[in-house]
């Protein structure tokens, strides 16, 4: 078994280390005997229990009715749920769909398929740090419009959007909002209705939960056709047995994550302001990309002149885990299109790196990591 | 507590949970991240895909994780028939499928395809004259059961393919969700192209199947993303249900052959029981021996499953993935059992994790609500 330091894993916008609050819940459940919670004996009934509370939780912290909430498989499945009920239940009316240029590849890729399917999709504006120009987004919001996707807290630069706004807009046009939230949660605590999306994922793997456990929030009213067919689960809007282990990890981890939220935030901010300094302070010349007030566990800079691909490679080697962008490019370390996209130089997209933290870093491990990765950079600047 | 609903869901037994903790305290990271902790999640998941490959007789680079069972089945359908419309757009289905088929072949007409439904007899086998009839040269995708959810009727998968290739060009699909625990399955052997399996049908949590493809067959995600497995299905790997899922089905497969000579006896058992009671057996002799289906006529099933409840047993009248559904069996519907819908049904199914007490306890509990009820 490969053993390493969690405290250098700073990756956390890929994937965060169960908590140990939600592995608890977890272990507490997967030594029950579980029955199928769609089953109406009594087995069934406690297992759907078991699931109920957990959709509760989640509904509690995010301040919407439990009905709202349909669990799925993961982020993924959650956006493809989406884009495809919102738009199949609108399709003979409402043809326009407009996105970011920058968003996640679950909606990117979607949204290509879409015009193959007789769909227009139109792309905001997005200003260097990748904000959403609200004027261009007046300008292409219409009466056709049938559906708004923004990814709300950027997985790459940690720039948020101003979701309300955003929201506001599209309501006025008649359109529905989609909101891809995956990242939030790790840096900032929000209910649903003061975002006002229409739809809203949500993953728990990227809040200290388990891998494979999703999240689609639908608003009452809100058009929608089920993605996957069957047996009719989650009040017919996503078939498929649930996976109750998986949601009652998902609930405890963002109750848990939620309850530290503070605490952790303001020390993200602490680690970025000591990363910067060190690798500043070793002469190297940092930008850091995104925005400046974005969520706090996601830090992107370029080094200037240093390329990221070997820096990630070396780093790796000491037992730094950090990436250059999204993991969901599925194991290929390339240039971040995203940023590619800001139309910020070559050698600024070319020497990024992402650095996300999580509870596991500590002061400590964050001011190795910046010295060590100073001590890299440096060198590979110099040759 | 008796608990004879395993075609609904079978618990976690310990060995699996072992390997699900084990994964998730060592394996998080993101398998697709190109830093080691990644690499060595990738890692799990190859050997995994290799285990897995080999227990169904395929290779190792065309197992597609999924979230279960009912997404397997879709995609499998919506997958396989929009990657071979070059032959036609005809998909034919067995009439008794689950319904994450049935409700799939919907959506294929909605876009333009021409969805068969294969009829099938008294027993719930597949009428093979009448599928030959109804099998034309533009078929495209054939999707059948192995072994039905809610009465056990196994299909003759291999005559199938054997017609199937004779006369088309056709993929054909299985979804041998509740096949798995006690039939042998060879891909190669049995001449399929795409098969469906849930892991919390056989003892690894709920949350993780598969749908494992033969080398060469062709298959149109239904999923964007990060371009996961291949592209096929996107989305973050879970390793620790994988790991889960990888560690079940090597048990079912070596506890197989003692499985199934235990449940062939407590099939018999229930079958004399039930019969002495005044119930009638549905299922068919030669079915799978998990899986018992009878009828007792002038009571009603809602009824019968909450009296036995009250007395710790827990049964259901059919499949729980129906159990939200108004109105009447499909499956009985199709096998031409319409006087059977009158009346009361129990699907008794059983698990390795099943005991002999448990059956007699079972009956005894049954003979007492039938004199009450």
């Amino acid at each position: 078994m490969f053993v390493w330091d969690e405290r250098f894993y700073f990756d956390h916008a890929a994937t965060t280390p169960l908590h140990p609050r939600a592995r608890e819940a977890m272990r507490e459940v997967m030594d029950l005997p579980l029955a199928n919670p769609a089953s109406t004996h009594a087995p069934g009934r406690a297992a759907r229990a078991l699931l109920e509370r957990a959709r509760s939780t989640l509904a509690e912290l995010l301040e919407v009715d439990p009905k709202t909430l349909i669990f799925t498989s993961g982020a993924t499945e959650a956006n493809a749920t989406a884009l495809y009920g919102a738009l199949r239940a609108q399709e003979k009316r409402r043809r326009r769909v407009i996105s970011t240029p920058i968003e996640h590849a679950s909606i990117r890729a979607h949204l290509d398929g879409l015009s193959a399917l007789g769909y227009e999709v139109d792309y905001v504006d997005v200003d260097q740090e990748g904000t959403v120009d609200l004027a261009s987004l007046d300008a292409l919001l219409s009466e056709d419009t049938a559906l708004v996707v923004v990814i709300g807290g950027h997985n790459e630069l940690g720039t948020v959007q101003p979701l309300r706004a955003i929201a506001e807009r599209t309501r006025r046009a008649g359109a529905y909002l989609h909101v891809d939230a995956v990242q939030m949660p790790a840096s900032m605590r929000f209910t649903i209705p003061e975002i006002q999306a229409d739809y809203l994922t949500l993953s728990a793997h990227k809040v200290g939960g388990p891998v494979g456990s999703g999240l689609l929030y639908v608003a009452p009213g809100a058009p929608f056709e089920p993605l996957l067919k069957g047996g009719e689960q989650e009040g017919g809007r996503r078939s498929g047995t649930q996976d109750v282990v998986g949601a009652v990890g998902f609930a405890a981890a963002l109750r848990a994550l939620w309850d530290e939220l503070a605490f952790h935030v303001a020390r993200y901010h602490t680690y970025a302001h000591m990363l910067i300094e060190t690798l500043r302070a070793s002469g190297l010349n940092v930008f850091k990309n995104g925005a400046k007030e974005g969520l706090a566990h996601i830090l992107n800079v370029s080094l200037c002149g240093v390329p990221a691909d070997l820096l990630l490679v070396r780093l790796d080697l000491m037992g730094v885990y950090l990436s250059r962008g999204s993991a969901c490019a599925a194991g290929v370390e390339k240039p971040s299109e995203v940023l590619k996209h800001l139309g910020l130089p070559v050698n600024r997209v070319e020497s990024a790196v992402r650095i996300s933290f999580g509870p596991s870093n500590d002061e400590t491990s964050v001011q190795e990591a910046a010295q060590t990765m100073a001590q890299v950079a440096r060198a590979l600047s110099r040759s | 507590m008796i608990y004879l609903d395993h075609s609904a869901s079978t618990p976690v037994v310990p060995p699996v949970l072992e390997a699900y903790v084990q994964a998730m305290r060592d394996h998080f990271a993101n398998p697709h991240a190109l830093h080691a902790l990644g690499e060595a999640g990738s890692v799990l998941l190859e050997a995994a895909s290799r285990q897995i490959a080999g227990l169904l007789g395929t290779d190792e680079r065309h197992v597609i994780f999924t979230s279960g069972g009912t997404e397997s089945n879709n995609l499998a359908l919506l997958g396989l028939a929009e990657a071979n419309t070059r032959y036609g757009k005809r998909v034919i289905l067995s009439a008794i499928e689950h319904p994450s088929v049935l409700e799939v072949g919907k959506r294929l007409v909605k876009y333009g395809f021409e969805v068969v439904r294969a009829p099938v007899d008294r027993t719930g086998r597949l009428d093979l004259e009448a599928f030959e009839s109804v099998l034309t040269g533009d078929t495209v995708l054939v999707s059948v059961m192995a072994v039905n959810n809610e009465l056990g009727s196994r299909q003759p998968i291999q005559d199938i393919a054997r017609i199937v290739r004779k006369k088309t060009s056709a993929v054909i699909h299985v979804d041998a969700v509740q096949a798995y625990v006690v039939d042998a399955i060879d891909m190669g052997v049995w001449d399929v192209d795409a098969l469906s399996l849930s892991g919390h049908k056989l003892h690894a949590p709920k949350g993780i199947g598969l749908l494992a493809l033969r080398p060469g067959v062709s298959l149109v995600p239904q999923m964007e993303g990060g371009g996961q497995q291949f592209g096929l299905r996107p989305g973050t790997v879970n390793v620790p249900l994988i790991a889960a899922l990888a560690r079940a089905l090597r048990l079912a497969a070596e506890e197989r052959e003692a499985f199934v000579q235990k449940a062939r006896s407590w099939w018999l058992r229930l079958y004399e029981g039930i019969t002495a009671l005044g119930g009638e057996v549905l299922s068919p002799r030669d079915g799978a021996p998990h899986i018992l289906f009878a009828a007792f006529p002038g009571k009603r099933g809602e009824v019968l499953v909450r009296a036995l409840s009250e007395r710790g047993v827990y049964v259901s009248t059919r499949s729980a993935c129906s159990s939200k559904r108004q109105g009447p069996s499909h499956v009985l519907q199709a096998m031409g059992l319409s006087e059977v819908l009158a009346t009361g049904t129990l699907r008794f199914s059983m698990a390795k994790t099943t005991t002999d007490e448990e059956i007699e306890g079972a009956l005894n509990a049954l003979a007492d609500v039938l004199k009450t009820i």
